[in-house]
């Protein structure tokens, strides 16, 4: 360490600890440079002052020499003078001194105003933080997004799809025969357990997909921009900009986001955001789109998916602004202090760990909740004991009895009422219920002998090179100018379950069921979240005006579209 | 200056973090870290760190408001030792 202590043409420098303080230090200063040891061994005006900061350690080594005590005394007593003077401990009242003189010091130096260089990221920033721009630009990123999502993964989906519908119900159903299981186990086994997880377990690739380009976007700083471009649109709205960290959240899942509202203040603005975080489409609810998407809208399958998710961000900003202006009337002008981090490649290890994190969570959920439901649908959908068919079983007259009410809305089914009403508990088994109620009774094509366990698994690892080298050309060919998808394989592929939705909607009823499940009722984990944070109250409030909207703007579609000819 | 980070913590009621006390009291960042380890190396306030996990989730940690060197960090009062003591179960 370098001690300067000055010289002829450079006096020691000294921090002004104000006259108080200065006056201690000064009787101090002179006792310490009487005495014989100290004097020598010590810089004065630096020892005075750390006794008079009560440092422990000097004060033990002065109070031993010989006179010390007197000069330990004499701190002991300043300090009591400053404390009396400013009303804090001595210490606190010197380092507040000395930081004050650092601070001036920083403001007389650093010029914070002035900028010193124009960055890529600054340019980049002008751009994507634009005010005209950023908002167009976020959407254009979330349709390519999920462009990729749809075009890439239905590869992978349909692999997942046949490798499940095919070896893997044929080696369960092989296995309990081997075991003498029952007729009705091995009918739980397939169209239960396999038909319901199997139907949520094959958007995992899907999943993966938007996972990880979520995760670039995050890494990438460019979700930070998003911030501050929404920023702008919350507050016209009548949200506050930090509203937005639990709306994104929403986009993965409800629960952790309507906890996350806690960085709000308000407790008017916490409940307004946690009543409309439901509206950002969860990743439970892409699989009812892609499923659907893949079955009516082909090609414009990403586009209508981006639709579904601007609408429910659209239809968030009006509930926010009526709800602002009604029963929860309170303007938060705190000011939202986000710091833009530099645009940064991220890592492959922080992607891979990222996107794994997400997916395992997905995964854990369709093995535990999705599975205990899918075997409670079964028995539901068994019972009475020996029905015949489905719509007589218990679950199929509850939800029979439920239809009505979706008919104006164009999907007055038992099937499709009943795969909403399992979606309260959780909205993955919308999909597994449809799996069940269309296809859980289904006979599997039985063309020729059953393939080896050999052939099986050969045949699985030969779809799966295939389906790799789809995903790779289809991605390739989102660039502008390449085409790497031949031409027979244009179509986009459909899984079972988009095969048996087809015959049971069209296109227009299949978007009102769609629009209706983007907005109806939060799964019971969301309300009971919304219950632990706000009361019950609210958890009501939120789960009956999501249903009265959802319905309203279902039943306006169907009957809109009808009357333009869309039916 | 020490006095006004903790008199600034005592109003907002709330724990603060190292962007919002920059703003709110105009000094230097660098500068304030200063005096914030000065004021909790003293006992008169508390760094609230939080878990590395509760933030994974979140879409935009890279750019967020409390997270300071990685870390996501806010500082608070600590606790009153009245308050404590009513707190603390009866022993006697």
């Amino acid at each position: 360490m370098t001690t300067f202590v000055g010289s002829a043409d450079h006096p020691p420098f000294h921090i002004d600890y104000g006259s108080e303080v200065e006056a201690q230090i000064g009787a101090l200063v002179e006792r310490i440079a009487a005495h014989p040891d100290l004097g020598a061994a010590y810089q004065p005006r630096w020892l005075a002052i750390k006794l008079l900061e009560g440092e422990a350690d000097l004060l033990e080594r002065v109070g031993g020499t010989e006179g010390g005590t007197a000069i330990v005394d004499a701190a002991a007593s300043g300090r009591g003078r400053i404390e009396s003077m400013y009303g804090d401990t001595a210490d606190i009242a010197i380092a507040d001194a000395r930081y004050g003189y650092i601070h001036g010091v920083v403001r007389e130096v650093v010029d914070s105003s002035a900028v010193s260089r124009y960055s890529v990221t600054d340019r980049l920033d002008s751009v994507l933080t634009n005010r005209l721009l950023g908002l167009p630009i976020f959407f254009a990123v979330m349709f390519v997004v999920f462009k990729l999502v749809v075009e890439v993964s239905a590869y992978f989906l349909d692999w997942v799809d046949a490798v499940i519908g095919g070896p893997v119900t044929r080696w369960v159903t092989g296995l309990l025969e081997m075991l003498s299981a029952p007729d009705w186990f091995v009918s739980l086994a397939i169209d239960g357990v396999i038909a319901g997880v199997g139907a949520v377990l094959v958007f995992v690739p899907g999943l993966i997909v938007l996972y990880l380009f979520l995760t670039l976007l995050e890494d990438s700083g460019y979700m930070a921009r998003v911030a501050f471009v929404m920023d702008r649109v919350m507050r016209f709205t009548g949200l506050h900009g930090k509203s937005f960290i639990p709306m994104i959240l929403g986009f993965g899942c409800a629960v952790p986001a309507v906890y996350a509202t806690r960085t709000l203040e308000s407790r008017t603005q916490r409940i307004m955001t946690s009543l409309l975080v439901p509206l950002m489409s969860c990743a439970a609810r892409l699989p009812v789109y892609v499923v659907f998407g893949l079955a009516f809208f082909g090609a414009a399958a990403a586009t209508v998916i981006t639709g579904l998710y601007v609408i429910g961000i659209l239809i968030a900003g009006l509930v926010a602004m009526v709800l602002s202006r009604t029963i929860l009337r309170e303007r938060d002008d705190a000011i939202f202090a986000l710091e833009l981090p530099p645009y940064r490649m991220p890592t492959m290890k922080a992607l891979t760990t990222h996107t794994w994190e997400k997916t395992k969570e997905f995964v854990v959920k369709a093995g535990t909740v999705i599975l205990v439901i899918s075997i409670g649908l079964w028995f539901l959908m068994s019972l009475p004991w020996g029905v015949e068919e489905q719509r007589d079983s218990y679950f199929g007259q509850v939800s029979a009895a439920a239809a009505p009410i979706f008919e104006p809305a164009g999907f007055g089914t038992w099937e499709a009422s009943g795969a909403l009403v399992t979606g309260f508990i959780a909205k993955e088994v919308v999909v597994a219920t449809m799996a069940q109620t269309y296809l859980g009774g289904e006979e599997s094509e039985a063309a020729g002998p059953a393939p080896t366990v050999g052939e099986d698994i050969r045949e699985i690892g030969a779809s799966f090179v295939a389906a790799a080298d789809g995903a790779v050309r289809s991605t390739l060919s989102i660039i502008p100018g390449v085409d790497l998808v031949p031409a027979e394989a244009e179509d986009v592929q459909d899984t079972a379950l988009s095969n048996a939705l087809a015959t049971s909607f069209t296109p227009l009823s299949a978007f009102a069921f769609v629009m209706f499940v983007l907005i109806y009722t939060p799964c019971v984990a969301t309300l009971s979240a919304i219950k632990s944070e706000f009361g019950w109250r609210w958890a009501a409030f939120s789960g009956l005006y999501q249903f009265g909207l959802a319905w309203l703007l279902a039943v306006l579609v169907f009957q809109v579209g009808t009357f333009l000819g869309f039916a | 200056m020490l006095r006004a980070i903790l008199s600034a913590i005592d109003e907002a009621g709330r724990p603060m973090c190292l962007a919002d006390l920059s703003r709110d009291l105009g000094i230097d960042e660098a500068v304030l870290e200063g005096m914030l380890e000065t004021l909790i190396a003293r006992g008169r306030l508390r760094a609230i760190e939080y878990e590395a996990e509760d933030c994974t989730a979140c879409p935009i940690k890279s750019g967020c408001f409390i997270m300071n060197d990685g870390v996501a960090k806010t500082y608070a009062l600590p606790p009153d030792p009245e308050t404590v003591a009513r707190a603390l179960p009866d022993f006697q």
